[in-house]
């Protein structure tokens, strides 16, 4: 049992061992996809987010980890996923995806008082999910932005 | 989003015969799931393909096991394992409660081409959160289509003979009865009696139990 109050407290009540024990204490920089001009959705977790509703197709999607913000290790390394993710989506889509997700990433120092995260995931670009503690607001540990560039036909620039 | 042309659907009863198995894509939710109708097998993919400020919409079709998993070694794209010319397709609009908003059938060849899948989207593990279960389910499933096309693929080989043998020279009105009955029996006798592995072990075997099995109940007429 963590012993400090995190941010979404009320709601990870409702599930047991959330966040995970083996979550920890991070004390690094970390990168996350933002809005190059600032944007309500930026620093919310998914299962907060009300507009545009949470894509779920049952009751199983709504996960503790949904309560997290997702965060990469390396700036490369969110750029890739981005990448990754849109490149394989429909036309409508990627401009949905852009709308939705940002075109931006984030630096984020992330100290070991802002709250704790899982190990990142080497098979999955050093994704991360990250739990703020209460009072805490990632929003304010913003080293940089780098805005993520698409040339004529849609594609990222590298 | 896309107006659609195609049969409303009052109730979309197929959602109460399926059982979410996994997801192929998934990040910060479901983009492309699988789901089996336990009842026979059957295995649907439920496919994001838009929103607005209150819906997702979900494209679902029937995939065959042998798509799937071509699908997951890379071997076709997201495109051809939606396989657009034939065949009818489902549209749901699901709202934040859960509750579907519309459903519609659809055919392939009339869907919204903006709904089409990607040429060049190819599967990548890194996007499938329970890779492991994935690559099991399929293949677990690819064995029991394979047995099932054993069974065609028997029976075909049954009806051939059977036709060679007795249909083609006497007409069928006369015959057709009496053929009922023999088929039936040479059917239950080739499911229990010939597996996969058998047939392809040994083809020559199943000819000669074929033509064994006829000449058995030709015999007892």
């Amino acid at each position: 049992m963590h012993s400090k109050k995190f941010k979404y407290q009320e709601y990870l009540n409702k599930y047991q061992n959330c966040p995970p024990e083996y979550y920890q204490g991070i004390n690094m920089a970390a990168y996350r996809w933002v809005h190059n001009t600032t944007h309500k959705n930026d620093y919310m977790p998914i299962n907060i987010i009300n507009e545009p509703p949470q894509r779920m197709l049952d009751d199983t999607d709504k996960m503790c980890m949904g309560y997290g913000l997702s965060v990469f290790n390396t700036q490369l390394n969110a750029l890739s996923k981005y990448e990754s993710l849109y490149k394989k989506k429909r036309k409508h889509l990627k401009k949905i995806f852009i709308e939705d997700i940002g075109n931006a990433v984030a630096k984020i120092k992330i100290e070991r008082e802002d709250g704790i995260g899982n190990k990142p995931n080497l098979n999955n670009f050093g994704h991360f999910t990250f739990h703020e503690y209460e009072n805490k607001d990632l929003a304010n540990s913003i080293v940089c932005k780098t805005e993520i560039l698409f040339d004529g036909n849609g594609i990222i620039k590298r | 989003m896309e107006l659609l042309k195609g049969k409303a659907l009052l109730d979309f009863t197929l959602q109460q015969k399926l059982v979410r198995i996994v997801d192929l894509i998934n990040f910060e939710g479901p983009l492309l799931s699988l789901y089996e109708n336990p009842a026979n097998g059957h295995l649907f993919l439920y496919d994001w393909i838009d929103r607005d400020e209150k819906l997702n919409r979900w494209l679902i079709y029937y995939c065959k096991p042998i798509k799937i998993w071509e699908y997951i070694n890379q071997k076709i794209s997201h495109y051809d394992l939606f396989d657009s010319k034939t065949g009818v397709c489902y549209i749901i609009d699901i709202n934040r409660n859960l509750h579907i908003d519309n459903a519609v059938r659809i055919n392939k060849e009339t869907l919204p081409d903006i709904y089409l899948p990607e040429k060049e989207a190819y599967f990548e593990s890194s996007d499938c959160i329970q890779y492991d279960k994935l690559i099991q389910f399929v293949k677990s499933s690819l064995q029991k289509s394979e047995n099932e096309l054993t069974e065609i693929y028997v029976t075909k080989k049954a009806e051939h003979y059977f036709w060679q043998k007795y249909f083609k020279p006497f007409d069928y009105n006369l015959h057709n009865k009496l053929l009922l009955g023999n088929y039936m029996v040479i059917k239950s006798n080739l499911y229990y009696n010939i597996t996969v592995k058998r047939r392809k072990r040994d083809e020559n075997k199943i000819e000669k139990n074929i033509t064994k099995n006829i000449n058995y109940v030709s015999a007892s007429y």
